[in-house]
């Protein structure tokens, strides 16, 4: 069942990454007969594996290769060398999300054209429209069993979002449910029903929670066309003397380069490390890396507006029981100029545990005092919410190679610069207003605006356009530069929308698949 | 209490057992009854260094459910380290001196109001990020800690909440449209 490809056999696809786009592309390529070698740099876990406990599981899962920051974002100052929160393990960051399940709105596919010219922004309109994405929405959310969709019913709603819902009924939002998730709310495609542990973001041991992890990559592998390799970190996409994509070199468990012959290499590293990817692939033919000619790879790093807002309760609300998102209030996510921002924002419920709200409620040397003492010495009165929102892309947000750093394979690591735009400003501004809000209403004492954690939405350095100089990819995902290169994850947003990105990740993974098989078969490439 | 900084440890347990274990500094915050589990262990530290780590440690994160042998984990995590590190305890050693040299005498006899203002003086510091870094990693991450504040830890092993509290928040019932009813109803 599992099979084994060899390291010259050049006619299979090379997917790097098993997460979101990599795992889904991966097992729909498999599923469709062609033969696939997909390369995760971290290990496998099973939910087995899985731990209830915030710091050993954040140690046992996350990315924590050496990376740097610079630019006015607080990120840098206190998190300085963690600008991400997102998994290095099978399955990628799926191991890790919430299961918000979002279609984006239909401007947002086209936002230059309807939020018009924004000093400072690099906007653009995708070359795909939300017509032309529906179909691989259905097909998305019915892979991913997302509630509220395919007759599948909503989640019940925990302690936190009934104050959130409270909340909402009192302001007059109109929108506020249990949102669309990628949990089960009953079995489904062989998988449990949500038992409401609330350690969503630990990997969910229930198995209720889709993850590639443990649904794609097993699909892939009972087709007999696919092979994962586990701790096979690549560090250079090769290519042939007429410039077409012949392989990859990657560092394998051991230490030790080895290269993967390909017929494709499709890159889904999340958005740091696949343009870090392309830019150390440079040669002395593309001497500013692969699918640069535009000059576009790592630019207009998006990372979403967000930010939270912990309240603090008059009753015992104990909102770490169930899932860690439990709803969402969708009213504030029109695009609404007379707001003074373009875009919107989603409110979503959201719960860490005890010990990392003590790292994130107030993160950095100004988090202490007794504000902060009496939230977490009451923490079981506390509820609390993320706010998603649409950032603006800035070509001066962008992913480069610090040469002056290594790696521990001895490459230069990547350096994330970002400062926010001042409409991420004025929209962050009104979402702590209207967090607050809400929790006031529901009768809260006290509330703080925390700011970004490290960040987990990351999109847009490898962005799909419709001509090649204001991007890195086409709407398929195909490098502009190089036939048979693709980029298969959030990369390759042209803007972020304000809606979690995972089900737009995983419909363009289908979507893409589609066409790699289309122009394989037509021996395209 | 103020002669006690200086005098052995043995001696300073012998007077603390001759209060009721409930002992108010003249700074007005450190309960004596905390030292006794960590007096009786091998120490890298003096009572005083230990006193004024706790009362930061309880400065920084103040809690009225949390009481001073809560606090003393922090302390004890710090001083296991500096048994084993002469560096950290010297670095200790060194913070705690320029706390009280902030202070303008002992941070421990210092007013709320002076201390806090110290604190903020000291953002950044090498001892104060020390203890920042110990409370946020150590004393949070610490069971006895949860239990007081609430955080209930691992859930699988317990089967998870749905059938053990997990809408019993005294909120109104959202409409079932909202939050349809769970597989198991």
């Amino acid at each position: 069942m599992a099979k084994k490809f060899d390291l010259n056999d050049d006619t299979v696809a090379v997917v790097i990454g098993s997460g979101a786009g990599g795992g889904t592309l991966s097992n729909e390529l498999a599923q469709k007969g062609i033969n696939v070698v997909c390369l995760e740099a971290g290990k496998r876990y099973t939910t087995d594996d899985f731990v209830n406990d915030e710091w050993a599981a954040f140690l046992q899962t996350a990315w924590l290769d050496k990376r740097t920051t610079s630019g006015s974002w607080r990120v840098a100052t206190d998190f300085p060398g963690l600008p991400s929160w997102i998994v290095k393990s099978v399955g990628g960051s799926t191991l890790h999300w919430a299961g918000a399940s979002l279609r984006f709105q239909e401007h947002e596919f086209k936002v230059k054209t309807e939020y018009g010219d924004i000093a400072g922004a690099n906007l653009l309109d995708w070359p795909i429209s939300l017509k032309e994405m529906e179909p691989y929405y259905d097909k998305a959310e019915d892979k991913i069993g997302v509630t509220r969709t395919h007759g599948i019913p909503g989640l019940p709603g925990n302690n936190n979002f009934k104050v959130l819902y409270d909340g909402a009924q009192k302001m007059g939002y109109k929108d506020c449910h249990t949102g669309r998730m990628g949990i089960n709310s009953m079995p489904r495609d062989g998988r449990n029903a949500c038992l409401q542990l609330g350690f969503c973001f630990q990997g969910c041991k229930s198995g209720a929670k889709w993850s590639a992890g443990y649904t794609e990559i097993p699909k892939a592998e009972k087709t007999g066309n696919f092979e994962l390799r586990t701790q096979a970190h690549v560090i250079q996409i090769t290519h042939n003397k007429s410039g077409k994509i012949d392989g990859v070199v990657y560092v394998d468990k051991d230490g030790n380069q080895q290269k993967q012959k390909a017929r494709i290499v499709a890159v889904a590293g999340n958005s740091i490390e696949t343009p870090r990817l392309l830019l150390m692939s440079n040669t002395s033919m593309y001497p500013d890396g692969l699918s640069n000619s535009a000059g576009q790879v790592g630019k207009n790093y998006m990372r979403h507006l967000t930010a939270s807002v912990y309240a603090l309760m008059d009753k015992p609300v104990n909102m770490h029981r169930g899932t860690t998102m439990a709803g969402i209030i969708t009213d504030e996510s029109r695009n609404d100029p007379s707001r003074g921002f373009v875009g919107g924002y989603e409110m979503e419920t959201l719960s860490l545990g005890l010990p990392f709200m003590a790292a994130f409620l107030v993160p950095g040397t100004t988090g202490y005092g007794p504000k902060m003492g009496k939230f977490l010495d009451n923490y079981d009165h506390m509820a609390g919410m993320w706010i998603v929102g649409e950032d603006m892309p800035q070509e001066s947000n962008r992913v480069t190679l610090n040469t002056s750093e290594k790696d521990q394979n001895g490459m230069p690591v990547p350096n994330v610069h970002f400062d926010d735009h001042e409409n991420d400003l004025k929209m962050r501004k009104h979402a702590f207003g209207k967090g607050t809000d809400v929790y006031k209403a529901a009768g809260a004492l006290d509330v703080f605006e925390t700011p970004p954690y490290p960040s987990t939405h990351n999109l847009g350095t490898c962005r799909m356009s419709a001509k090649p100089r204001d991007g890195v990819c086409d709407k398929n995902g195909k490098s502009h530069d190089i036939a048979n290169l693709f980029i298969s994850d959030g990369s390759q947003f042209t803007t972020g929308a304000a809606e979690n990105p995972t089900l737009t990740i995983v419909s363009l993974a289908i979507r893409q698949a589609e066409h790699i098989a289309k122009e394989m078969a037509k021996g395209t490439i | 209490m103020k002669n006690n900084v200086n005098i052995s440890r043995r001696s300073f347990l012998q007077k603390a057992g001759k209060t009721s274990g409930f002992v108010v500094l003249a700074g007005g915050a450190v309960q004596l009854s905390s030292f006794n589990a960590w007096a009786a262990k091998k120490s890298a530290i003096d009572n005083h260094v230990a006193k004024t780590m706790l009362l930061v440690g309880k400065d920084m994160f103040p809690g009225k459910r949390f009481t001073d042998d809560l606090y003393m984990i922090a302390v004890d995590s710090l001083d296991g380290k500096a048994l084993k590190d002469e560096s950290v305890k010297s670095a200790l050693v060194k913070g705690v001196a320029e706390f009280d040299k902030a202070a303008g005498g002992k941070y421990t006899e210092a007013s709320i109001k002076k201390r806090m203002n110290v604190l903020k003086s000291m953002e950044g510091n090498n001892f104060f990020n020390t203890m920042r870094g110990e409370m946020v990693n150590v004393f949070f991450n610490n069971k006895r800690v949860w239990d007081v504040a609430g955080w209930e830890g691992a859930a699988y092993d317990k089967g998870g909440y749905y059938l053990r509290g997990f809408q019993d928040a005294d909120w109104p019932q959202p409409s079932e449209e909202a939050s349809p009813k769970g597989w198991w109803e």
